[in-house]
């Protein structure tokens, strides 16, 4: 499938010096492989790539001279490879080392620790490490049915807490109340930053923008996508840009500039089948 | 250079020049009071619309609420100095630094209550011996140039200032004992009487006294010397921008043209013209010049300006909101 | 001053540098003890008030708080001086050369394979839950393998005057100039007492520094431009980074005066931009980068860590070095030498109890009265209960500190520092003295400047030399 996806920043006034670290692809792994993949942006500016600690590709963009708006497209072709996640892969997954085991199971900056975490997970804990993968699952319907899909209540700094308070959100915090979940049953779960395409029929949330959910990891079947806020495992619909922590460590953009003016930011990503 | 730097000398020397002018105003009218009995010469010191509560000397020399106070410049100058203190020599930041503590100490307080002159004299003689530090201990490079900067712009302001203030008196001279003894003081507050009665051998006219601080191509306490001297580091300081294959900015221009106004009048025209008018030419031109080598040479891009800082960036949440399906 | 006032002079039971158990002067110390017995306390009392001014004159300052009047606190300066030996110099030198060379070791593995977290000899969770952890700085490969190039380790003597290292400052040490300044003060106030010595040089370490920092700048760099990164005037070492900008004939920038573009470091000149290689940064990890670390620091450069890791600038010292100086990671070292070097470590450490391991957690909490407990977040003399000195209250307060979050605690015996004669007021007192050695590292070659900050407790009794707690400081003489 074709991905297109646009972030177009426009400031009131005259600005320079934008920086702007993007992650927005292409990750490669077993589930997906990217063909072709561009970043452009306009003003031209300077764009830099390079694999962040994750292992995440990100490019560092610049703009020195004064400018109005800063809008970067990238473009891309991507094959998901993921038709059945229900199915185990062929060979074993191999054991987390420890410095995973200690990224993906201990709070994170977006995901402390929180006892109304541990009191909704518990029931979910796994006996045993094969009853890891169904523990994740019933930890996504129980998101899914408890927590209320809605845009415009939240933001960047919304905590965990908070979301358990209000049980509302958009698919970042529903992730993140995932992630929380299974690390708080003993499962190691990270954030995945990507894309769902559907068809003209899809009905899922998040597509026409950009998406996340959660990824969990067991023995059983290594890593898996479970999307909190479709209900549904991640699959050959899901296209991941960046994995991290949580949504701190992969936001698709971010950026500082110099000079007076207030910044307005508009998203739009356009995917079509191939 | 660094920008930062370059403001930071830039500014010190400024505040360091209006201290030595400050210092000296107090002294004088002080001089001023004593010859000349009942006037009262301080009030027109304040500039309009400030309120000063108690005494207008002390308003001057150590009150903190005005940022143009004797104190309150020695602050700032060297305050500034020590942010830069590894790009100016030991000497000058020791010198700074000392006189900064002594103003600090109690005593000084004390010294500006009973003065009687000895105390702003020290004060000018230890920022004047500062300004003979940076000429004599600095390689008259960049940093240099833009120390040289700042202290000819400032005093070709701070004249052109003093003429504008005391411009009354002018037209009032009629050879009267009085009106001698205000024109030296004004003369002294320029620094400059002893200089002056070389030249004109204590004539006091106002022709010759307005062509003496404002067109005097010689003696360093003019506006056409100070301009001259102006130019000249920036033409160098441009030079190097130049050389870098960056665009100089307006300022090496605006400065040529104030600098050569000044070169090309005669004190007969000044007065015909209008000599406030021509004074405030004058002074909003150094004004300009003094934005311009801010924009130009002290942030580099003029957006960048460090007051404003970094203003961040949302962390973008990659919106949700915005929908555009297949 | 008289052979009775020497005399007179107090061991009370601990090592003194001075004078051996029975009183008598060592053999090292006789000259100065021979200079000192010349002089009036008058005369002692004079030089000690011309150093001062001589400090405060030439600004030589620290700042804990800041004055009304804008002026900032000078160190107090000692002006009895320190003496080490040559044998014991060597030692120091080798012990600490092989403590640097072991941590940029084990930094590197925490930062890139992590052998140490499967080798079970340190609990995986200490390193990479240490607050110096740097999750973000994995996989960036540093400029020959150099993690810390400054560091500035603390020694102490016990009682029978064994030298002990007490912590490791891996960070972001400073102190380096106060061991220029107070050898150029002393020179100047009391230049007599240099001619009956010969002292290794002091003054060298600016050069030093410089040729680390050119040393590590990435191979793109032809000439390289090296600058010196501080937070600004408000903080506490911008003395320091002044001086040794100064010294060192770089450029001081702040945050501001940098910016990234085309993944290079640019500085803001009155020229136009130019291209910085290697940023000798005073500033903490978390404020460096607001992309990558605390977004809301003004302090930063906006994509730097993203251009350090495409190895298109050099940091000294790098990222993340913190988890190498965690006062529990610190109980480690022996450890870390011997796993990373195979050898027994030269320098002691200070027996250490962890926290996080419930053994010796259990021991802390039940002798909490005779130990000193330390927070292994902070510095300075701060967060830190004195156990035999400290009011029960106190100590209960730690103990639920400690059982509330065992992995921020860690605690030593109470440690006999030595001491070293000091000047108060008009005689000579004994007060406790630690050494901050400073060690240069540039990838080859370990450099111990030959001196070091020889820190003072002025208060009589006070165990805390830290200059935030009133601590002094002394001329520190390594004999060649």
């Amino acid at each position: 499938m074709t991905l297109r996806h646009t972030t177009r920043l426009e400031y009131d006034g005259d600005v320079v010096e934008s920086v702007m670290d993007a992650r927005l692809g292409p990750r490669s792994d077993e589930d997906q492989r990217w063909g072709r993949f561009e970043l452009r942006t306009s003003p031209v500016g300077a764009v830099r790539r390079y694999a962040d600690a994750f292992g995440n590709i990100a490019h560092l963009v610049s703009v020195a001279a004064p400018h109005r708006y800063l809008e970067v497209v990238t473009i891309g072709e991507v094959e998901t490879l993921l038709a059945d996640p229900f199915a185990p892969p062929r060979s074993t997954p191999t054991p987390l080392e420890p410095g995973e085991l200690s990224d993906y199971l201990l709070p994170s900056a977006l995901v402390p620790h929180d006892p109304g975490l541990v009191a909704l997970a518990e029931p979910h804990r796994p006996s045993a490490a094969e009853g890891a993968f169904e523990a994740a699952s019933a930890l996504m319907h129980l998101v899914y049915g408890e927590f209320t899909y809605k845009p415009d209540v939240t933001t960047v700094s919304t905590t965990v807490a908070d979301l358990l308070a209000t049980r509302t959100g958009v698919c970042q915090d529903l992730a993140h109340v995932l992630v929380g979940l299974c690390r708080a049953a003993g499962i190691p779960a990270r954030y995945v930053s990507g894309y769902i395409v559907t068809g003209a029929h899809g009905p899922k949330r998040g597509a026409g923008h950009s998406h996340a959910w959660a990824e969990a990891w067991t023995p059983t079947h290594g890593w898996r996508g479970f999307d909190p806020t479709n209900d549904l495992l991640a699959s050959e619909h899901h296209v991941k840009m960046a994995i991290g922590r949580d949504y701190r460590d992969v936001p698709p953009t971010q950026g500082t500039f110099r000079g007076a003016a207030e910044e307005r930011l508009a998203v739009e990503v356009i995917a079509r089948a191939a | 250079m660094l920008c930062r730097v370059a403001d930071d000398l830039y500014w010190m020397s400024r505040y360091v020049e209006r201290a030595i002018g400050v210092s000296r105003l107090i002294d004088v009218t002080r001089h001023l009071e004593l010859d000349a009995g009942d006037v009262d010469f301080w009030t027109p010191l304040v500039p309009e619309g400030v309120e000063v509560t108690g005494e207008i000397r002390f308003w001057l020399t150590s009150d903190e609420t005005n940022p143009n106070s004797l104190v309150t410049c020695v602050r700032n100058a060297r305050a500034l100095a020590r942010g830069v203190r590894e790009s100016i020599s030991s000497e000058m930041w020791e010198e700074l630094n000392q006189l900064h503590v002594s103003l600090t100490r109690p005593t000084s307080t004390r010294q500006v209550r009973g003065d009687t002159g000895g105390f702003h004299r020290l004060v000018r003689e230890r920022l004047q011996h500062f300004q003979g530090l940076a000429d004599a201990t600095l390689a008259h490079d960049e940093q240099w140039h833009f120390i040289e900067l700042g202290m000819y712009l400032e005093r070709a302001h701070g004249i052109a200032m003093l003429l504008r203030r005391q411009g009354h008196l002018l037209t009032k001279i009629e050879g009267s004992d009085t009106d001698l003894v205000k024109w030296l003081a004004v003369l002294r507050s320029a620094g400059c009487a002893e200089a002056y009665a070389r030249f004109y051998a204590l004539r006091i006219e106002p022709a010759r006294i307005v062509e003496f601080l404002l067109l005097n191509a010689t003696f360093p306490q003019s506006v056409r010397f100070a301009l001259t001297r102006a130019s000249e580091s920036l033409a160098a300081i441009s030079a190097l921008r130049e050389a870098a294959g960056n665009d100089p900015g307006p300022a090496p221009r605006t400065l040529g043209r104030v600098r050569s106004l000044v070169e090309h009048s005669a004190v007969d025209e000044i007065f015909e013209s209008g000599f406030e008018e021509f004074l405030s030419t004058v002074q909003s031109s150094i004004a300009a010049v003094s934005d311009e080598v801010t924009n130009t040479y002290l942030r580099d891009q003029p957006q960048a300006g460090r007051l404003v800082g970094v203003a961040r960036a949302a962390m973008l949440m990659a919106a949700q909101q915005q929908q555009q399906d297949q | 001053m008289t052979t009775q006032q020497l005399t007179a002079y107090e061991l009370g039971g601990f090592w003194d540098e001075m004078f051996g158990p029975d009183g008598h002067v060592r053999e090292h110390y006789a000259p100065l003890a021979q200079r000192l017995a010349t002089l009036s306390p008058q005369d002692v009392a004079r030089r000690q008030l011309a150093a001062e001014l001589s400090f405060q004159a030439r600004g030589i300052t620290f700042a804990v708080n800041q004055d009304p009047n804008g002026l900032e606190k000078i160190i107090p300066f000692d002006l009895i001086p320190r003496l080490i030996t040559p044998e014991e110099w060597r030692r120091i030198e080798r012990g600490l050369e092989q403590r640097v060379r072991a941590l940029n070791l084990f930094l590197h593995d925490v930062y890139h394979d992590q052998k140490v977290l499967r080798s079970g000899l340190i609990p995986p969770e200490l390193i990479l839950g240490a607050k110096g952890y740097r999750r973000e700085f994995r996989g960036v490969e540093v400029p020959r393998g150099v993690y810390t190039h400054v560091v500035g380790s603390d020694l102490v003597r016990d009682e029978s005057g064994r030298f002990f290292v007490l912590e490791d400052n891996l960070r972001t040490p400073s102190g380096v100039s106060y061991v220029v300044e107070n050898r150029r003060v002393l020179k100047r106030v009391w230049p007599q007492i240099f001619a009956d010595y010969d002292i290794r040089p002091v003054e060298g370490y600016p050069q030093d520094l410089l040729d680390v920092l050119r040393a590590v700048a990435q191979p793109v760099a032809n000439e390289p431009t090296v600058v010196l990164l501080s937070p600004g005037v408000y903080n506490s070492a911008f003395f320091e980074h002044a001086f040794l900008a100064k010294a060192m004939g770089i450029e001081m920038v702040q945050g501001s005066d940098l910016f990234v573009d085309d993944a290079t470091v640019f500085m803001r000149t009155t020229s136009g931009r130019r291209r910085v290689d290697v940023i000798y940064r005073r500033i903490d990890d978390d404020f460096l980068d607001p992309l990558a670390f605390r977004p809301d620091s003004l302090l930063g450069v906006p994509g730097l860590l993203a251009t350090y890791r495409m190895g298109r600038v050099s940091l000294a010292n790098a990222i993340g070095t913190g988890v190498a100086d965690d006062k529990a990671i610190y109980a480690y070292v022996p450890t870390i030498i011997k796993y990373y070097l195979g050898e027994d470590e030269i320098l002691p450490n200070v027996k250490t109890y962890v926290a996080h391991d419930p053994v010796e957690r259990a021991y802390i909490l039940e002798h909490i009265g005779e130990l000193v407990v330390k927070s292994v977040n902070e510095s300075g003399g701060y967060g830190m209960l004195i156990g035999p000195h400290a009011p029960a209250a106190d100590r209960e307060e730690y103990r639920r500190r400690i059982e509330a979050d065992p992995r921020g605690y860690i605690a030593q015996p109470t440690l006999g520092l030595s001491r070293h004669p000091s000047w108060n007021e008009d005689h000579l007192e004994g007060r406790h003295v630690d050494l901050r050695p400073f060690i240069l590292f540039s990838g080859d070659e370990v450099r111990v400047t030959p001196g070091g900050l020889t820190r003072v407790a002025l208060r009589k009794g006070s165990l805390v030399v830290n200059s935030s707690q009133g601590g002094g400081a002394k001329d520190t003489w390594v004999l060649a």
